[in-house]
């Protein structure tokens, strides 16, 4: 069947078909020069949603992971001061096993009256110790300076604090200082390590050796509870850092599938470059080749 | 008996006929251009019945007639695809734009800022007394709702410019049936009019179809009706009837199309346009820019309604009367005054939420001098009075991110929705799906314009080779009639000359 032609019919579907190409190529150029497929939601409706919700679960994750980092810095604080106040504990128990002896005369009890003093007093400056301008062990008193010089008043309260550390969990964040100082029941505990070291400075001072000999026994439980609060710092941090360890984990994953998702395969990209091109080459030519032929040119 | 002098005449017939043919066959190359230009041809006829006896001759040609080509099927069709393509374009174009509005990158759009506003309340959870930790809360969420605002008020003022198109388009509808109707009357009194009138009037149907979706119906005296597609609704027939826009209250003040009937007052007619260019912008500028920015308003309720509920049993680190009862926010209800009381839906409940949106006045250093800025100690992070490092309903706020329910998207007053992250991305994703599908369909509308109009050029269309053979045919038949002429007068003088 013939069909007549209208004298532009076959310009106007090469310039439609030319349009199209000219879309095609712009559309691949875009996704070379941006490296994603797809930069808004009509560049692919049914993957969209997909991309949007893995990016904002990075991004929730990306948070988690600062928290945890933040807590495991702060907890790094928590343990040196801890094992600092540990080991001044220990040097001030070692000093009273070897000062109850009846070896010592009065001025190296005098000594170890004076040693143990600053043991206590190394201790009392540890509990008030601070990590970015807040003070660690003073619950959510934070600005307030937890302990006095003697370290018989506290002044913080016994608010635990908690942190998010994925959508659904939270991890405590501080230590009490009034636990670790006093123990479970406050001042007056038997693991009360202040009357502790402050009664035996002062037995040691007095030469009173049934004084002495009194407080020994309350030496090894405090060092126990001191090394249980040392530990539990331990335990938060094999937490922390499991979760941080998936969210690694989480985030290779998420990163892998929104890259599936989003991002343009470059080699892919280049050949469907050239193909384009090579279409849009011959669509100008062809082009070309019929504006050549005309009847009225072999008119005379 | 045919004598020499109606022989002369014959002859003249003949090349004032191809004379005519060249005329209408280099009008019809001058046109070629024109658009929607109806190819033209010299009906020739015989001429006379001649006057030879019993030998009937002719006494030669005439052009009885220029007739146009056209098939008023391939008419009709190409008149239908221009008004579904002047709709697709339209739509088109304008959701693309839309879409480019509310474009994301990593670090601007409301995407961004409202993740980079629910990271700083996770790192105030850890650092509560923290100041810069808190003033950060505080700039992300400035930052988040001007981002907010932002993002509706260029919706807003795409919706208005939308409008005024409206109101332009129009009144080009309205230049285009009086016209319709100024050419139907000429071809109706002229009863046989030139074939460029009734191409004129055509092409005035077209491009009012590609403004308005029509109805063209033939009236048999030269003269159409035009109609509001599918409707009863008249533009032009034996008169205009010419449109209106109206100013509707209710709706932003945007303008109502009205129609001008004859009748006492004139009929709103909005709600039956639903195609061409005018059809496109009232559905861009009510459904898709309306309910754009009816998502937002509740996206932003959301964030008010939330963030202030937590936010006012707090305590902040400020002295009283500063230490509790302060809004995130300020407060939704002002912005939509009307509404009625919850449970009552009212889908337009939290209407003017996003335009209106900002970190609550009462969060400023001097409520009275807002360039003093925002007082991170009037941030209520804490559920204690006086305890900076509290971080009880700081914890409540960043748990809002991934609360499932934070949205009233029915409009009863009570959350139904979320999370913020996911209404957010479901209004993108939505408006992702819409554009590509008005994308997908306009390229579908190209191809069938495209074959309307070549369907239309197989009856209609100018062919430079058909007129060339045409030119042939004319210029040989001059040549012809012109030799012809040129025999009769030498046989004229022949005879002349013998009588000596």
């Amino acid at each position: 069947m013939v069909f007549r032609l209208g004298e532009f019919s076959t310009e106007r579907l090469f310039l439609l078909n030319n349009k199209r190409s000219s879309f095609e190529q712009s559309e691949i150029l875009e996704h070379i020069a941006t490296g994603k497929k797809v930069n808004r939601g009509s560049d692919d409706p049914i993957h969209f949603t997909r991309i949007e919700e893995t990016k904002n679960q990075l991004k929730q994750n990306q948070a988690f992971e600062k928290n945890v980092e933040h807590l495991l810095q702060r907890n790094q604080a928590i343990e040196t001061a801890l094992g600092s106040i540990r080991d001044a504990f220990d040097a001030a128990r070692e000093v009273a096993m070897q000062g109850s002896s009846h070896l010592n005369d009065d001025l190296e009890r005098e000594t170890i009256a004076d040693e143990i003093a600053e043991y206590r007093e190394q201790i009392i400056n540890r509990l008030n110790t601070r990590h970015e301008g807040d003070y660690l062990f003073s619950g959510t008193l934070v600005d307030v300076q937890p302990f006095d010089a003697t370290g018989t008043v506290y002044s913080g309260n016994t608010t635990i604090t908690q942190a998010r550390i994925n959508e659904t969990d939270t991890i405590a964040t501080n230590f009490i200082g009034s636990d670790i100082a006093y123990g479970p029941t406050g001042p007056g505990d038997p693991t009360d390590m202040i009357e502790i070291l402050t009664n035996l400075e002062t037995a040691f001072r007095n030469n009173d050796e049934a004084a002495v000999t009194a407080e020994l026994p309350r030496l090894r439980p405090t060092s126990e509870r001191i090394n249980e609060t040392v530990s539990e710092v331990g335990t938060r941090n094999v937490r922390l850092i499991s979760e941080r360890d998936e969210y690694g984990i989480f985030e290779e994953n998420l990163t892998s599938v929104l890259s599936q998702l989003e991002d343009a395969d470059l080699a892919e990209e280049i050949i469907s470059l050239e193909q384009v091109q090579n279409t849009i080459n011959a669509q100008l030519r062809s082009q070309r080749t019929i504006n050549t032929q005309s009847l009225l040119d072999f008119l005379g | 008996m045919v004598t020499l002098n109606a022989s002369l005449f014959t002859g003249l017939s003949g090349v004032r006929s191809a004379q005519i043919g060249l005329n209408v066959s280099g009008n019809n190359i001058a046109n070629i251009n024109t658009e929607n230009y109806t190819r033209q041809v010299a009906d020739t006829r015989i001429s006379g019945l001649g006057s030879g006896g019993r030998l009937v001759v002719g006494g030669g040609s005439k052009v009885a007639a220029i007739n146009g080509l056209r098939s008023q099927i391939a008419d009709q069709l190409l008149t239908r695809e221009e008004g579904r393509h002047g709709y697709q374009e339209a739509f088109a174009s304008g959701m693309g734009e839309v879409e480019g509005m509310l474009a994301e990158s990593e670090f601007s759009g409301i995407r961004a800022t409202m993740s980079q506003f629910f990271d700083a309340f996770e790192e105030v959870t850890i650092r509560p007394g923290d100041t810069g930790a808190r003033r950060e809360v505080l700039e992300m969420g400035d930052r988040l709702a001007t981002e907010i605002r932002q993002r509706d008020n260029d919706l807003f003022t795409f919706q208005s410019r939308t409008n005024l198109e409206v109101e332009e388009v129009v009144d080009r509808i309205n230049q285009l049936t009086a016209e319709i109707e100024g050419l139907g009357n000429g071809i109706f009194r002229n009863g046989n009019p030139p074939q460029d009138i009734i191409d004129e009037r055509y092409r005035k149907i077209n491009e009012l179809s590609e403004l308005v979706a029509i109805d063209v119906y033939d009236m048999g005296d030269g003269r159409v009706q035009v109609n509001i597609k599918d409707s009863n609704l008249v533009l032009v027939g034996e008169k205009q009837y010419p449109l209106s826009v109206a100013l509707n209250g209710a709706n932003n003040n945007f303008f109502d199309v009205q129609l001008d009937n004859g009748g006492a007052v004139p009929v709103d007619i909005t709600n039956s346009i639903n195609g061409g260019v005018l059809g496109a912008k009232l559905e861009l500028r009510d459904t898709e820019l309306g309910g754009l920015r009816r998502r937002l308003d509740k996206f932003a309720a959301g964030f008010i309604s939330q963030f202030n509920a937590i936010h006012a049993t707090g305590f902040t680190l400020s002295a009283a009367p500063n230490d509790t009862g302060l809004q995130f926010f300020d407060p939704l209800d002002p912005t939509n005054p009307g509404a009625p009381p919850p449970p009552a839906v009212d889908p337009d409940r939290y209407l003017g939420a996003a335009s209106s949106i900002s970190l609550s006045t009462q969060l400023l250093v001097d409520p009275l001098d807002p360039n003093q800025g925002f007082d991170p100690n009037k941030l209520a992070l804490s559920d204690t009075a006086g305890e900076t490092g509290n971080n009880v309903v700081a914890l409540q706020m960043a748990a809002l991110r991934t609360a499932a329910v934070v949205i009233d998207d029915v409009g009863d007053g009570t959350a139904d929705t979320g999370t913020f992250e996911s209404y957010y991305t479901d209004t993108l994703s939505e408006l992702g799906r819409t554009t590509r599908n008005a994308t997908d369909k306009l390229e579908s509308q190209q191809l069938l314009l495209e074959q309307a109009q070549a369907r239309r050029d197989e009856v209609s269309g100018v062919n430079l080779d058909e007129e060339a053979v045409q030119l042939t045919q004319y210029q040989r038949a001059f040549q012809a009639s012109s030799r012809f002429i040129g025999v009769i007068n030498q046989l004229t003088a022949d005879i002349i000359n013998k009588l000596g």
